[in-house]
């Protein structure tokens, strides 16, 4: 499975990406909104991670713009926050799924086996 | 309710002839009712504007203006249009003379010769209504004042309503911003362990080899430092909110704690891309002050320049004018717009600009600046907008008149 990740604390992304490497996925680790979009536009992906508060947009424009502009739109759309999901973000309907920090390995690991 | 008899009843009497006044005084006078005499209607007219009469007995027969002339006038002014009048006159015929203000009310007649009992009779009745009148004025200013009063005090509960709300909205953005704040370096810690513990599983033990162990020790501190610190922010701020924040002052160089500040953030720096300069005086700056809480602020604005200084060189200076040792920070970041400048320093009130750059819980400019005035000192800012801050830090030496 090869998954997006975007979350400009750059520690946190790059861990998740060894994480996903070690479960034996493939992973692409960006730091910001636009990062993302153009890693999407080179390359398919089955998943993205994508944390609410980027430093450039909001990290629902980068779900929008995934769903609306990739050529290969990612099979599920996944919003990581350090908040509670907000009902505002739930009622969108661009995420799948809403995993609140610290990321419970478990869901993350259904979540993905879902997607394949 | 007021007694009606605690009401003076001024009366105006007038007449062109004293001895008629003298006269009719005695009929008229009583406790609680003061009498007034004029000999003209002009006269009478300049007594009317300096009291409030409960009642005005008019001579009709009066050289020039005469007690219907009066009268008319009377009811022609708003002061005066309410007086009762009593007309007073020697013959009948008059009588047929129709007054304008009849139909008002209030108004009766006397003949001469005046019959005491009639006088006193009609002056009681007037002076009566009069009282109850004024006692009834009284009673319906005494509500008008208590419905103030309630409307005030509606309003004051109001503002506290409002106060509550604002606290307890604070009080929950806080809590939420903290859980936040706590879950970005405990997702971290928990990623890092997560990754180990795969790596073990994979007998990995490359991973886990001599050389490669500072750097993830320095990893987890790091995560771990920023728990603490945040954990500490929000004690000290509870400290200050019930003024318990303790100084401990104690001789100290601020230009060897400044310097150290500045070599522990030199990682940070490299991180943000900003070159730290520092300089402060060779022999130091010394004084009594508390080293740990003038090192949480030196870290405090230090932290900040690098985090919205845009990359950019960032100086610190230490020195000594006068009676104050300075401690100067400055970036050439983006600045802090003139309308901010204020808010900044109060807790848990960020730019929108700052909240877009990093995270954090709006707290540290606040305790920095409680911390420099528990030392009798005082932080000033001077920014603009795109072109950077300087925050500039004034701490007493000793022997400073304070």
């Amino acid at each position: 499975m090869n998954v997006l990740i975007v979350d400009d604390n750059q520690a946190s992304a790059d861990l998740l990406q060894e994480l996903l490497v070690l479960q034996d996925h493939t992973a692409r680790c960006t730091y910001t909104g636009q990062g993302a979009l153009d890693a999407a536009a080179q390359e398919a992906f089955d998943v993205a991670l994508v944390d609410l508060t980027l430093p450039d947009f909001p990290g629902t424009v980068v779900a929008q713009r995934l769903r609306n502009e990739a050529g290969d739109k990612p099979r599920l759309i996944v919003a990581i926050s350090g908040y509670a999901e907000t009902e505002a973000v739930g009622a969108s309907g661009l995420f799948d799924h809403h995993l609140q920090k610290p990321i419970d390995f478990g869901d993350l690991d259904r979540i993905l086996a879902a997607a394949a | 309710m007021h007694m009606p008899s605690d009401v003076e009843s001024k009366l105006l009497i007038v007449d062109d002839l004293p001895e008629n006044l003298l006269a009719l005084e005695g009929l008229v006078r009583g406790h609680g009712r003061p009498v007034f005499k004029a000999q003209s209607a002009e006269e009478a007219l300049g007594l009317m504007l300096a009291h409030e009469f409960a009642l005005a007995i008019l001579d009709v027969q009066m050289p020039g203006m005469n007690g219907f002339e009066l009268a008319e006038l009377m009811r022609g002014t708003e002061r005066t249009r309410h007086i009762p009048i009593i007309f007073v006159s020697a013959a009948g015929r008059e009588m047929d003379y129709a007054f304008k203000g009849y139909e008002s009310g209030a108004v009766d007649f006397l003949q001469k010769p005046l019959d005491p009992h009639v006088v006193a009779s009609k002056v009681n009745v007037f002076v009566e209504l009069y009282r109850h009148k004024k006692a009834l004025r009284r009673e319906v200013e005494a509500m008008a004042l208590l419905h103030r009063e309630q409307e005030a005090l509606v309003q004051q509960l109001q503002c506290a309503q409002r106060e509550l709300e604002r606290a307890v909205r604070m009080r929950d953005d806080f809590m939420s911003m903290v859980s936040h704040e706590l879950r970005t370096p405990l997702n971290t810690l928990y990623l890092e362990t997560q990754v180990r513990k795969l790596h073990l599983g994979k007998g990995n033990t490359a991973h886990f080899a001599p050389e490669r162990l500072p750097a993830m020790i320095e990893r987890d501190q790091r995560q771990i430092q920023n728990m603490v610190r945040l954990i500490d922010d929000m004690l000290d701020v509870t400290r200050m909110r019930s003024g318990a924040l303790s100084i401990q002052p104690r001789p100290i160089d601020l230009a060897a704690l400044a310097r150290g500040v500045v070599e522990s953030l030199a990682q940070q720096a490299e991180a943000a891309g900003s070159a730290i300069s520092f300089d402060a005086p060779s022999e130091g700056v010394r004084g009594q002050w508390d080293d740990f809480r003038i090192e949480q602020v030196i870290t405090n604005l230090l932290t900040n320049a690098l985090r919205y200084g845009g990359g950019k060189p960032v100086e610190v200076h230490v020195g000594a004018s006068h009676d104050w040792a300075q401690i100067i920070v400055r970036d050439q970041g983006m600045g802090i717009a003139p309308e901010d400048q204020a808010r900044v320093f109060e807790q848990f009130e960020r730019t929108e600009a700052s909240r877009k750059r990093a995270a954090g819980l709006g707290l540290g400019l606040y305790i920095t600046r409680q911390i420099v005035q528990a030392h009798g000192g005082r932080v000033e800012l001077e920014s603009a907008a795109g072109v950077g801050s300087t925050f500039r830090v004034s701490l007493p030496l000793p022997g400073a008149a304070k």
